[in-house]
């Protein structure tokens, strides 16, 4: 997917300035103190404010500096991006429910599926095998704690 | 007398036989990450910090430094050999190192590259063990006040200096601040943005975040341009022996690079890759025969990679002894010095000299490890590149899912790595410096506390920043960048050239 440059600095200022709104937003609900003695709330309001501001003049300058077509277009690799992603969260979900064996197993699996060229079989012989050492090294070397199957 | 006396200590923590294999991996981990262009030195030691939670403080910091300036090694062979920088501070080297290459000379460029980062970076440490010690002292006298400007000069030197718009980096450290406002206020305890949740009460994890800028990022980054590297040029080890002419014309370029890296160490954000620039074009004018460079000169590889060495020592001496980082990677080391019990600053070298000299010693055991394992093993860390990425990146994203959820066994933290890895991919696909978002988060909770601390003392008086000559000195460093930042705007002096970089093989190297 190609993308103009100017398009994604608009669509970033934007989301700066959400940001910034959320912030001073959830900085209202906060004791703010005064400006002799700041409370929670005030420094998060001032920097919200800033960023809001910041934000607002990136956004300006970025629609009265160039042309819409102008700037050569960023490509984005959207698939690898989304898959990425997507396996990470799913593997969020998934380690303390399923374990480490088996969810990393599965992601493994998913992620060399989706960018090698190797058939079904061997990414589920790889997948586990990488999974198994790792399992091993991280959990029986390191001695990190690593979710076991719970049932 | 005294500083011998503690070495002497550094080296007995340095030398105990855990200690010297941690360095030894932290080194040789180092030099593949700097082989390999996906992976930097922030992304390494992100890969690494949570491995290292069950070793003691002294040994996760030399494992840690060891993979800092390990990266900085091997950066150069692929520079060299292959005219691909495996990291950001060796995009110099690829000029006159790979014309070398190419006459056949790649060996003696190999050779001075190692021998260069060798005395650059163990002089450099010399200024870190001469430096660090009285600077803590009288940073001891430093109150809140002076400690609050300190951080704001660093953040804004950073906004000066970084390789995106000056907007750009601003609204990377507003982000950066209030991200670091979420958990608890530091002064009252009260809950800032975590919606009742127990999980949010730290704020959000810090190596998640790391992870997910630099780490996640790149892989979705190097997704798009996969492609397996074949090293053609393999150099013997009958080759790697430099002519006397090559020693003679070198000597100059690295102590001139050793001066200029040393230098530029102290300057926040990406003083390890200006320094390489600068060396550069000082030995092209000074040189006889500036005409050579672009096209072999030996100076053209001995100045920047020692440049590029030298600041791993200084760039130390902020992180040590004010405990604020002034660049990404030494932003990883304090988080594993605070997760490690170490709070980096004046009091490190008096409360845990274990861990500062023996963090000493072993960068200079880990230097010559460097300089004796690199040349040997340079047929092996090129041919790393033969690893197809489509297997290598998700096994680094295992280690990233394994590692992340270790510091705290929360999954959370791995949705957390996952959110800021496409946020890391957005941002630095537009130019947006993602390196300062990450100090400012690192420094936000200490900046904000600075403040508070600085007004209770003074009763609300905001003079207190103008009071003692250490802040005014600070304070005047702010204005006067002010100053000159707003005079390039108006007159639209622009960092072009420093934002665009060099191309290479037709593809803009990213800052990494």
């Amino acid at each position: 997917m190609q993308v103009n440059p100017r398009r994604g600095d608009l669509a970033i200022a934007v989301l700066l300035l959400a940001l910034a709104a959320f912030f001073m937003w959830g900085a209202w609900h906060m004791p703010a103190g005064t400006f002799a003695v700041p409370g929670p709330g005030i420094v998060p309001t001032i920097l919200g404010a800033l960023l809001g501001v910041t934000a607002l003049v990136l956004l300006i300058k970025t629609l009265i500096a160039s042309a819409p077509g102008a700037g050569l277009p960023v490509s984005f690799g959207v698939a690898p991006v989304a898959i990425i992603f997507a396996a990470l969260t799913a593997v969020a979900l998934a380690f303390e429910r399923a374990g480490f064996l088996v969810t990393l197993s599965v992601f493994m699996f998913v992620m060399l599926r989706a960018v090698s060229r190797l058939g079904t079989l061997r990414s589920v012989l790889v997948a586990v095998g990488i999974v198994l050492a790792a399992g091993w090294f991280f959990d029986s070397v390191l001695g990190v704690n690593l979710p076991r199957v719970p049932w | 007398m005294d500083i011998i006396h503690y070495l002497l200590q550094g080296f007995s923590v340095a030398l105990t036989p855990s200690n010297l294999l941690y360095c030894l991996i932290g080194v040789l981990w180092g030099t593949v990450v700097g082989v390999l262009p996906g992976l930097g030195p922030l992304a390494g030691m992100s890969l690494l910090l949570p491995l290292t939670f069950k070793l003691d403080p002294a040994g996760a910091i030399i494992m840690l430094s060891g993979i800092f300036y390990g990266a900085m090694y091997g950066g150069s062979t692929t520079s060299i050999l292959l005219r691909i920088p495996g990291e950001a501070a060796s995009i110099v080297t690829c000029i006159d190192g790979y014309e070398m290459a190419k006459q056949g000379r790649a060996g003696p460029a190999l050779v001075i590259a190692a021998v260069g980062s060798f005395i650059g970076g163990t002089i450099s440490i010399v200024g870190l063990m001469l430096f660090a010690p009285p600077l803590a002292q009288a940073m001891l006298k430093v109150g809140p006040a002076a400690e609050f400007a300190l951080m704001l000069l660093a953040l804004i030197v950073m906004s000066v200096i970084s390789t995106s718009s000056t907007l750009k980096t601003l609204s990377m450290i507003l982000l950066g601040l209030l991200l670091a406002t979420i958990g608890l206020d530091p002064i009252t305890g009260f809950a800032r943005y975590t919606f009742g949740s127990l999980d949010f009460a730290d704020g959000f994890s810090f190596v998640a975040m790391a992870l997910g800028l630099f780490g996640i990022s790149e892989i979705m980054l190097n997704f798009e341009n996969i492609a397996t590297l074949k090293p053609t040029i393999k150099p013997t080890l009958r080759s790697l022996v430099p002519r006397w002419a090559d020693l003679k014309a070198s000597a100059g370029p690295i102590g001139r690079g050793t001066v200029i890296g040393f230098l530029f160490g102290f300057v926040p954000g990406i003083s390890h890759v200006i320094s390489t620039f600068v060396s550069y074009a000082v030995e092209k004018k000074l040189s006889r025969h500036p005409e050579q460079f672009g096209h072999g000169a030996i100076a053209g590889v001995a100045g920047p990679e020692t440049a590029n060495n030298a600041t791993t020592g200084s760039t130390m001496i902020p992180l040590l002894v004010l405990g604020i980082p002034a660049i990404p990677a030494t932003a990883i080391l304090l988080s594993a010095m605070m997760i490690h019990g170490v709070q980096p600053g004046p009091q490190l070298i008096a409360e845990h000299p274990q861990v500062f000299w023996g963090l000493i010693a072993s960068m200079y055991i880990g230097n010559l490890m460097l300089l004796v394992l690199n040349l040997p093993m340079v047929g092996i860390f090129v041919n790393l590149l033969r690893i197809p990425y489509v297997y290598l990146a998700p096994v680094v994203l295992l280690i990233c899912v394994v590692g992340i959820y270790s510091v705290s066994a929360r999954p959370l933290d791995i949705f957390i790595m996952a959110a800021f890895g496409v946020l890391g991919y957005v941002l630095r696909k537009f130019d947006f410096d993602v390196a300062p978002l990450l100090l400012a988060v690192v420094l936000g909770d200490r900046m904000e506390v600075s403040l508070r601390r600085a007004l209770v003392i003074s009763n609300g008086d905001y003079g207190i920043f103008l009071q003692g000559a250490i802040s005014q000195v600070f304070v005047g460093a702010i204005v006067l960048l002010a100053l000159l930042q707003g005079a390039a705007w108006l007159f639209g002096v622009r960092k072009k050239a420093l934002r665009e970089g060099p191309v290479f093989n037709g593809v803009k190297e990213e800052e990494r």
